[in-house]
């Protein structure tokens, strides 16, 4: 083949070009510690890292979310701890204080201490996280509990809304629990619920009924209390019904029967009180297991986020290898490149030095 | 003949010889000069003897086929160096490999949903949500604004190119002048030098156009048609324009016809090809992004109540639809008048013979078409109401579109971190975080107007497309450029000038000089001889 001078020239231009873009390409390679600088470098490869990162930063997030419901299921759990402990405290006094007649300052201190456990229990349904009050449902800016001086009842003044998280692409966790509600499918903190009308005998042989009364318009559940002696049906004397909706109700009418008194102060008979007493030991002990099984579900959710949190970590760390593995470069593998590439540079310069630089015209004289 | 004549004649056979290494010595570095060489032949005498040397022509080395396969290669080294280079401009905008783009945004925006899912009461998560919002939109609009700056200097590209070829076709016309005239009447004469020229604007012009040209034998003049219309014939040249189109786009026109679709090659086929990828590819389908991303948030959010009980409002500006009107005498209104039926198509509205139709844009879909009443035609659409009125013809046109202020209108309407309605209920205030959950699980939902995908993974093929598209571009370029480098490597090889054969040449020719002179000093004496006897 005939070379011509521009050949020569050109092909030493080419040859420059190539490596000084390759050269380009490496060091751009090496400042930003990637192998994919630019869509076109690898699509594919892109459109791997794009899925990947999408995934770990909504992993992230719903590890964002885990971490807020593990607090706030935290701290539902201690303020529920200290109602079990309220409710079990109550149901010592309603054993201890119920079927005997005591003095009248044994029943005064009960009283009094019923009183005390009634307004701390209205203290916890009134707990506050991050400044949202925890058992009102929806209603956070609202105070779950108030006392109702006219009808000398507690009331409900939130809702049966539950609060979820998403904690995956699936699932969204519940983390709240509601104070009372309507619906008996919800467990509730600070009211129990009956499935039926439940029945039990009084050690004098008085029948006591437990009926579960909906109310959706208020958003609670009232359990309406009646007393009835089979021997003496009719008779004022045994005659007797009251209800509550809530813990505090019950402690309320715990501490006004221990005073031989309704709870708007009116009087009652020793014996009705008693037995109101008595009649209340059960729902004080079904309300306290129900607690518990409310602080075992809680605890059941947070080893559920626990596993949830780390499945999404490990599935980030694993998002974390692969998108390494697709977009970053192999620093190296890289410097090893560039090296080279360098040596062929300088050989390229050396020898294209040599030649472009030699002529006939140089011989001649 | 004598010794002298035939040494006179050498002589200035050699000496021509040295001209014309030197003028191969002296071009060596022009772009475009075939080297030339003296073609010797017998002299022959008019009667019987010896005639010495003549000259029977002076030819350049040029081989017309692989000047050919060079100019068709630059009409594709034209296309794909000025894909390449927009293309890549192109996908640095949506250059998710450094975290460009609006794929970050838009997870967060979703992201921050959730945040205030998390804690509906807080007004720091709602307001951080709004800042997110912001965040896309800054980030949707400067991406727009990426493409249509693109689009501008492609635009303008078109009318440089424009003036560069009309400019390169007046060259040519001169050059076919001065060629016929130089050459006319004479066998051996030829222009090489100003047929190097012209291939050389020839080549250059291929580059920037497809072309077709011939050369008329009889005149050596070259004949030059871009898109099967003249631009060159012989001394005359018509001029290519670029006027704007109804849509705001250049069309050529050559010879009085329009030629846009027949320019596939050369950097005005690369400019002409990725203008209309951006019109119609890239910048409708980011907008339709946004567009539904503007249509889906609104519709979930107006569902939901807002800290102050506000309910109904939009998150962000709601949608507008743009008109094109390329009517004479007709009007044509067009408002939304249900969101939730908007399917996000542009449409556009002919007339047949009385009838009004209607057609997606996108596909021709014929979505729907009836008798047009001049005084006043009401047409209900997806979502849309049409109201025409005015005398038409079928040649009248509109397009209506919901995509065009998609992005530029795209803002966040909501301001007060109060009014982002989180609750799914009045009476859920202020705990409810429903609708807040629901607008987040948006970013997981596949919908219809993104052709049943996620907004993510729209994106994403977006994205893919262009990336694809530019790697094809950069590849085509490399390959264009090596097969062409092969092809010039072959032209030098004939026709390049190589200084060491001139260099030998020159030593030849004056040798061949110096004998030459050497038997005109032999003829003296031997004359001189002849006198002195």
């Amino acid at each position: 083949m005939r070379i011509s001078s521009d050949m020569l020239y050109n092909q030493l231009v080419r040859g420059l070009k190539d490596n000084l873009t390759e050269l380009n390409d490496l060091s751009t390679r090496l400042a930003t510690g990637k192998k994919i600088n630019k869509t076109s470098d690898d699509v594919l490869g892109t459109v791997k890292a794009m899925e990947y990162k999408l995934s770990i930063s909504q992993n992230d997030q719903y590890g964002q979310n885990i971490t807020e419901a593990n607090q706030y299921l935290e701290f539902n759990d201690t303020v529920l701890s200290q109602v079990s402990d309220t409710l079990t405290e109550l149901k010592k006094m309603v054993y201890n204080g119920g079927d005997t007649l005591g003095t009248v300052e044994d029943r005064a201190y009960y009283a009094e201490k019923a009183a005390n456990l009634r307004d701390y229990l209205l203290d916890l349904s009134n707990s506050k996280f991050r400044d949202r009050y925890i058992y009102s449902g929806f209603q956070s800016d609202q105070k779950a509990y108030e006392y109702d001086m006219a009808n000398h009842r507690y009331v409900y003044q939130g809702d049966s809304g539950q609060l979820r998280l998403p904690i995956s692409k699936e699932m969204n966790q519940t983390i709240n629990v509601v104070g009372s509600s309507a619906d008996s499918s919800i467990s509730t903190a600070f009211s129990y619920t009956l499935q039926a009308v439940e029945t039990t005998t009084l050690s004098d042989g008085s029948q006591v009924s437990y009926t579960a009364v909906p109310d959706p318009a208020m958003g609670i559940t009232t359990i309406a209390v009646t007393i009835t002696h089979p021997d003496y049906p009719g008779d004022p004397d045994y005659e007797d019904s009251f209800s509550f909706s809530n813990l505090m109700d019950m402690a309320n009418i715990l501490s006004s029967a221990w005073q031989y008194q309704e709870v708007d102060g009116t009087s009652l008979s020793e014996s009705k009180s008693m037995r109101r007493i008595q009649a209340l030991s059960i729902p004080v002990d079904k309300a306290g297991k129900q607690v518990l099984t409310i602080q075992a579900d809680l605890s059941i959710r947070q080893v559920h986020l626990t596993e949830q949190k780390s499945r999404l970590e490990a599935g980030t760390l694993n998002l974390k290898n692969n998108l390494t593995e697709t977009e970053d470069a192999d620093m190296t593998e890289t410097i090893v490149d560039l090296q080279k590439l360098t040596s062929y540079l300088e050989a390229l310069r050396m020898s294209s030095s040599k030649i472009l630089s030699q002529s006939l015209f140089d011989f001649l004289s | 003949m004598g010794i002298f004549d035939i040494g006179q004649k050498a002589l200035m056979v050699s000496q021509t010889q040295l001209n014309v290494t030197s003028h191969n010595i002296a071009n060596a570095a022009t772009p475009g000069y075939n080297r030339q060489e003296v073609i010797l032949e017998v002299s022959t005498p008019a009667t019987l003897g010896q005639g010495g040397v003549s000259i029977a022509q002076i030819r350049r080395y040029y081989d017309k086929l692989i000047q050919n396969q060079i100019v068709g290669s630059q009409q594709d080294y034209g296309k794909s160096y000025t894909l390449s280079q927009t293309l890549t401009a192109i996908e640095q905008l949506f250059n998710e490999a450094q975290d460009l783009g609006l794929a970050d945004p838009l997870n967060e925006f979703f992201a921050a949903w959730q945040e205030v899912a998390s804690n509906p009461e807080g007004l720091t998560e709602r307001n951080s949500l709004l800042q997110k919002a912001d965040t896309l939109v800054l980030s949707a609009q400067s991406m727009e604004q990426g493409i249509t700056d693109i689009l501008r200097s492609t635009e303008e590209g078109i009318s440089d190119l424009t003036s560069q070829i009309n400019a390169m076709g007046f060259k040519i016309s001169q050059l076919n002048n001065q060629i016929a005239q130089v050459e006319a009447g004479s066998t051996t004469n030829t222009a090489n030098d100003l047929r190097d020229q012209r291939d050389e604007l020839l080549k250059d012009l291929s580059k920037l156009v497809e072309v077709s040209y011939w050369e008329d034998k009889s005149n050596g003049s070259l004949t030059v048609n871009i898109g099967m219309k003249t631009l060159v014939s012989g001394n005359s040249v018509n001029t290519l324009s670029a006027v704007y189109n109804t849509e705001g786009n250049y069309l050529l026109k050559l010879d009085g016809q329009d030629i846009t679709s027949r320019i596939t090659k050369g950097e005005m086929g690369g400019l002409l090809a990725v203008r209309d990828e951006m019109r119609n590819g890239y910048l409708p389908d980011l907008r339709k992004l946004v567009a539904t991303i503007t249509n889906t948030v609104n519709l979930q959010h107006g569902q939901g109540y807002g800290l102050d009980g506000s309910t109904g409002t939009n998150f962000f500006n709601p949608l507008e639809l743009t008109v094109e009107d390329h009517s004479a005498g007709a009007v044509l209104t067009a408002a939304v008048t249900d969101y939730s039926q908007l399917t996000l198509d542009e449409y556009t509205i002919l007339f047949n013979g009385g009838n009004y139709e209607i057609y997606n844009k996108e596909t021709g879909q014929l979505k729907t078409s009836g008798a047009y009443n001049p005084g006043g035609t009401t047409i209900n659409l997806e979502g849309i109401q049409f109201i025409i009125s005015g005398a038409v013809t079928d040649q009248d046109q509109f397009t209506v579109s919901p995509l065009t202020t998609a992005i530029r209108n795209f803002e966040t309407a909501v301001t007060d971190g109060q009014k982002i309605a989180a609750s799914g209920t009045a009476a859920g205030l202020p705990g409810d975080n429903t609708n807040a959950l629901t607008l987040a699980e948006l970013m997981d939902t596949k919908l219809v107007a993104l052709k049943s995908d996620t907004f993510a993974n729209y994106y994403k093929s977006l994205v893919a497309e262009i990336g694809t598209r530019s790697e094809a571009a950069s590849d085509e370029l490399t390959f264009i450029n090596n097969f062409l480098a092969g092809l010039n490597d072959r032209r030098d090889s004939i026709s390049g000038v190589s200084l060491d054969e001139e260099a030998a040449d020159l030593i030849r020719f004056q040798r061949a000089y110096q004998a030459a002179a050497r038997l005109i000093q032999t003829a003296d004496e031997m004359f001189q001889t002849l006198l002195n006897l």
